[in-house]
């Protein structure tokens, strides 16, 4: 049985289907059983988290589980570990959850029927390669966005060359979702796509994080990718998460439907302050789509870590 | 009057060049009619042991000249993955001289093979060049672009280099029925489907080896009369052969015929085409046998030392200093300062949105 399907009831491929997964290949693997006890959900990971967080800020929800309450949400807060805690310890070889959050995890899911985690772990990878125009402009052929003509002069770069490019980044995340499965395997698992990119190059380059600039030693007209290019390098960032659940026993859980454009960029709407993240507007899209999957509404907040 | 040989240096002598000689010092080269220096740009083609060439060139702070060296986006170890810098443009290895022939008139718009890909499971490849993408390409389309890009640098690399060290591999290929072009690898190997309707084994002789690398060389100074040409032979023997025949035997005839093609170039250009003895340095008997590993094929790395001491001693110009390996210096740093700013980057998310709770 695929372990993040374990504790879906019979309406898993409806919710599925409405969050627009593929979940044909998983029909087979529900139970039957359409009880659902209560339900925890763990968001944990980096930057993209804190959009979640705001929004589940925002509904002033109670700290603690409410009596007759259903879904309560747990953000880890990595923030307050400077983004940099180290989920991952080495162990006679072999990376293991660090110990601490491991017992306060195993403690924080005792009660609950079912517990599902979400991991936004890494997430911006695709913006750390291609934000920031290369001096040898590149392109990608993508059939799929065969209605985009290629950049003039740019060097075009096979689909595998930019996907093993980005294998290299996402290392850190693969790892820190796989000690997770390994230490929770009875646990459900989404990592949840990264926002799609902004298509909006004056805003990108108006809000982009002042570290950009001052890393890179650019001058104010600093060259920006062609934010086509941008898109389809998040498609393929993506998939590449997609393709690594599917071998690996976790769901992508894809960006929140209605918050793309027409050219697939995300909507203004929903642009945070900075060139790379979203909202909080976005961000309670996702807490709504962590309900249809819990289904249930989310009763109490808090942080952990 | 003395007989001829008399006068012979003992270079030219078995007894006091080959058998009295150390086995590790033995230098088969009187004369080499030009110097490679440190700032040549020096190009590679050919079967794997050119590969060693290659790879030694650009250690020892030679101008190894390459055209197609992956975009920098990539790692470095990303880069060799997808067979960029192997050699100098991302042809793969050309076993035949029929190959790079073919490679330089596509190059150059004289000819255009009929077939452009071939599928590989769910992929396609390049069928003249299968191995260079892991995997496979995603699409027909991404072949065809990509091998428009690798052309252009074929060409560029054809156009601009001074010294162009080709080894010579194999005699035996598969071809296409329709438009005799050579494949790197019998179809169905890896990609492609085998048909007897559509390919045949082909041996190729002395007269086609000579004529087609005579060609070659006619092509190369027409595009770039300044060229000078290092020939080699590879001293790797067959892993198979198609020839009812031992493979050992199909081994010595096709080195034999790389070898006479070797000298025939020398002599019909003098003064651009010299041949460096690889092949017998390795395959001497002189070292009965000691440059190979286990597989009786594989060259060690004390052959290749040999090899690369007597190319250095004789063909490069030691008063010039090397050129310092620098290529990847700027390129690499875009990458690694991206990665390092990750980091940073959602630091700076952070210190507008979350306070804590």
């Amino acid at each position: 049985m695929g372990r993040s399907m374990v504790a879906f009831g019979n309406g898993a491929k409806r919710i599925l289907n409405s969050l627009g997964l593929s979940a044909s290949e998983k029909a087979e693997q529900q139970p039957q059983d359409d009880t659902v006890g209560k339900t925890l959900i763990v968001l944990i990971g980096a930057s993209h988290y804190v959009a979640i967080f705001s929004a589940a800020e925002a509904r002033s929800l109670p700290t603690e589980p409410v009596e007759g309450g259903m879904v309560d949400l747990r953000i880890f807060n990595a923030w307050k570990h400077g983004l940099n805690y180290g989920f991952a310890v080495p162990e006679d070889g072999v990376w293991v959850l660090e110990a601490t959050l491991k017992e306060q995890l195993t403690e924080l899911t005792a009660d609950y029927d079912r517990v599902i985690f979400f991991s936004v772990f890494g997430g911006n990878h695709h913006q750390v390669l291609t934000l920031i125009g290369h001096e040898r402009p590149y392109d990608v052929y993508m059939p799929e966005f065969s209605h985009v003509p290629l950049e003039t002069d740019a060097e075009i770069l096979s689909r595998s060359y930019v996907e093993q490019t980005l294998l290299e980044f996402v290392i850190g995340p693969y790892r820190d979702i796989s000690i997770f499965l390994r230490a929770f395997p009875k646990f459900e698992f989404w990592h949840i796509q990264s926002p799609p990119p902004i298509g909006d190059d004056t805003f990108v380059r108006s809000n982009i994080d002042s570290w950009f600039v001052e890393q890179m030693k650019l001058n104010s007209d600093f060259p920006l990718t062609p934010r086509y290019v941008r898109q389809k390098v998040w498609q393929i960032h993506s998939d590449l998460y997609h393709r690594e659940g599917q071998a690996n026993g976790f769901e992508l859980l894809p960006c929140p439907a209605g918050t793309r454009d027409a050219e697939g960029f995300l909507k203004p709407e929903f642009y945070s302050n900075d060139a790379t993240h979203a909202n909080p507007a976005y961000g309670e899209l996702v807490l709504q789509q962590m309900e249809q999957i819990a289904k249930a509404n989310i009763d109490s907040f808090k942080t952990f870590g | 009057m003395k007989h001829p040989y008399e006068n012979q240096p003992d270079i030219a002598r078995w007894k006091r060049s080959v058998a009295a000689v150390a086995p590790e010092n033995l230098d088969p080269l009187k004369t080499f009619s030009f110097k490679v220096s440190a700032s040549d740009k020096v190009a590679t083609a050919g079967s794997c042991f050119a590969q060693h060439i290659a790879k030694r060139l650009s250690a020892s702070g030679y101008n190894y000249y390459v055209t197609e060296a992956g975009h920098p986006l990539a790692s470095k170890e990303t880069r060799e993955k997808f067979q960029y810098g192997l050699y100098s443009a991302r042809y793969g290895n050309l076993y035949t001289v029929r190959q790079l022939l073919q490679l330089f008139r596509e190059a150059f718009g004289e000819r255009q093979p009929t077939e452009t890909v071939w599928s590989l499971d769910e992929k396609f490849v390049d069928p003249l060049r299968p191995n260079v993408e892991p995997g496979g390409f995603y699409s027909d389309e991404e072949v065809q672009l990509d091998r428009r890009q690798h052309l252009a640098a074929v060409r560029e690399m054809f156009e601009t280099l001074d010294v162009f060290v080709f080894t010579l591999g194999l005699t035996e290929a598969w071809e296409s029925r329709e438009d005799g072009t050579v494949f790197p690898l019998c179809p169905g190997v890896h990609g492609g489907v085998y048909d007897e309707g559509k390919y045949a084994f082909h041996n190729f002789d002395v007269f086609e080896t000579v004529s087609d690398l005579k060609a070659l060389l006619e092509g190369l100074f027409s595009v770039n009369s300044n060229a000078k040409v290092i020939l080699t032979v590879s001293p790797v023997p067959l892993v198979a052969t198609a020839e009812d025949r031992g493979v050992l035997i199909s081994t010595t005839y096709s080195k034999s015929v790389l070898r006479v093609a070797c000298d025939e170039m020398k002599r019909a250009f003098p003064e651009q085409v010299e041949y460096f003895p690889s092949y017998e340095i390795i395959t001497g008997g002189y070292s009965r046998g000691a440059y190979f590993e286990e597989d009786l094929r594989s060259v060690k790395t004390e052959g290749v030392d040999h090899v690369m001491r007597v190319f250095f001693r004789h063909v490069t110009d030691e008063s010039s200093e090397p050129a310092v390996p620098i290529p990847d210096a700027a390129e690499e740093s875009f990458t690694q300062k991206l990665n390092s700013m990750n980091q940073l980057i959602c630091e700076e998310e952070m210190l507008d949105a979350a306070s804590g709770r």
